[in-house]
């Protein structure tokens, strides 16, 4: 029976400001969003249970475990059941998830912490991810990118607003700003985020909208957006996209990208530090804040962007530049500040970039009919990277201390992996084709 | 297959209703405080790379 979850009840009148939609996308990515917040809990949540660092930080591991496995396994339904219903299971997750790691905090279990945060909100996270961005893009057929870059941003920001709010929950219920005192407020700042992410994404799921068949923006004419050789108007199923190089190439991309802007963000705070002994822990902190908004804006600039240059071209200048600044800060990083602040920002503006971009360029190679089941697989390059990524640098710095070495020196090592790594992503981004007919649906429904 | 006027609401209208028009307004009106909320903080933090 079909009910006001399924996509038949959320097509848009003809007559619709599509610019509507990307406030209900943007609903979900920063609500979860907040993962990226997760080490604000992180001291608190140590003092509470009385675990070390290895042990909290698996909550956020298994959330991301979950992102990964949930988008890729869950991304076929989310195309069946449409971007309402998967909002709401997402929506769901998220907030149950909170709601099981309070209690779990409440009652001196951690492993519902795991269960709860880790598992159930990490499913929330999978879903919630790729539930808006295929639809966005179908509301936007004349700029993908601009599209894409929107929504995840929303996912950067998630973390730039439930950071310092979850701060001041945690201070505002403990009573203090003392360690013991957040750890006292963390229930119930658990309990108020549920609350207004399920308020916030339930709005969002009301206000998303399929556009109608007819629609079609406004002096946008189809046939003369087929120019580019790089941009399908076939159509390629999630498992037949699974059999194509493009994929894979695609997948090579997005996990060196990843990769080598986790090299930058896993140890932001003490790298410039060690860089320039004279820099404080305070202006650290506002290194990695400057970070935080490079992210962000590269989601959406390099993203949008990319429906002027292309999607190969600015894949060339993410993992191209990238790579050449990568050098830099490897050979001459300590020789200036300034140089070296810049080639960072630039760096976590293109994984930003990277992030954003790639739904555009799933478009563009296997066409609307299944991208967001494409998008879902592709993210475990994602998943795959953010164990790699710790592990290449964490393992490189603690074996270049153990060498004797202090200062640029202990990061030398794992910046000319990245270089590397970067290297490959580049060949497989220039290695990028039109996918072959012979994979498209419509060549099936032709034999 | 079931018509029942949430289903038919959505898909035969010539305009959305006063009800969607005012939640989609207020949601992004949300997403964009929150938003500047967020990014004034971090500039704040930012700054200090200057300052301190």
């Amino acid at each position: 029976m079909a009910s006001v979850l399924d996509k038949s009840a959320i097509i848009a009148p003809k007559q619709f400001n599509r610019w509507f939609i990307p406030a209900a996308a943007l609903a979900i990515h920063l609500s979860i969003g907040q993962v990226y917040a997760f080490s604000v809990f992180k001291i608190p949540l140590m003092a509470h249970f009385d675990v070390g660092e290895v042990s909290v930080g698996w909550i956020f591991s298994v959330a991301i475990g979950m992102l990964g496995l949930s988008a890729a396994f869950g991304g076929t339904w989310v195309e069946r059941a449409g971007p309402r219903k998967s909002m709401i299971l997402a929506g769901i997750a998220w907030v149950l998830g909170f709601f099981v790691a309070a209690f779990g905090i409440s009652t001196g279990q951690l492993w519902l912490v795991y269960f709860g945060y880790g598992f159930i909100g990490g499913i929330g996270l999978g879903i919630g991810y790729i539930a808006p961005v295929s639809t966005l893009m179908k509301w936007f057929p004349d700029r993908p990118g601009l599209a894409t870059g929107l929504a995840i941003m929303g996912f950067g920001g998630g973390a730039l607003i439930a950071s310092p709010l979850s701060n001041s929950l945690m201070a505002l219920f403990g009573g203090g700003t003392e360690t013991e005192n957040l750890a006292a407020g963390l229930v119930p700042t658990f309990i108020t985020l549920a609350l207004s992410y399920a308020v916030i994404i339930a709005a969002g799921a009301y206000v998303i909208r399929l556009p109608h068949p007819d629609w079609k923006p406004e002096g946008w004419d189809p046939s003369e957006a087929k120019g580019t050789a790089m941009q399908t108007d076939l159509n390629v199923s999630a498992n037949q996209a699974l059999k194509t190089p493009q994929f894979w190439f695609l997948w090579i991309i997005l996990f060196t990208n990843v990769t080598a802007g986790i090299g930058i963000l896993e140890n932001a705070a003490p790298m410039i530090q060690d860089y320039f002994p004279a820099v404080t822990a305070a202006a650290a902190a506002g290194f990695v804040g400057i970070l935080s908004l490079a992210n962000m804006a590269g989601r959406f600039v390099w993203s949008a962007t990319s429906d002027h240059i292309g999607r190969k071209p600015i894949y060339l200048l993410y993992l191209g530049v990238g790579l050449v600044l990568y050098l830099l800060l490897a050979l001459i990083g300590n020789s200036s500040l300034i140089l070296f602040i810049l080639a960072a920002v630039f760096i976590l503006s293109f994984y930003g970039g990277g992030f954003s971009t790639m739904p555009a360029y799933l478009r563009d190679m296997f066409g609307y009919y299944q991208v967001g089941a494409i998008h879902g697989r592709i993210l475990t390059a994602w998943a795959a990277a953010g164990v790699a990524g710790p592990l290449i640098v964490n393992t490189v710095v603690e074996a270049q201390a153990a060498a004797g070495k202090e200062g640029p020196e202990l990061y030398s090592l794992s910046m000319f992996i990245m270089v590397g790594l970067l290297a490959i992503g580049l060949i497989a981004n220039l290695l990028m084709r039109p996918v072959a007919e012979k994979h498209t649906i419509e060549h099936d429904n032709k034999h | 297959m079931s018509t029942s006027p949430q289903f038919t609401e959505a898909t035969t209208a010539d305009d959305v209703s006063n009800t969607y028009r005012a939640v989609a307004v207020i949601l992004a009106l949300v997403v964009i405080m929150g938003l500047g909320y967020g990014l004034v903080d971090t500039a704040i933090k930012a700054a200090a790379l200057f300052t301190e």
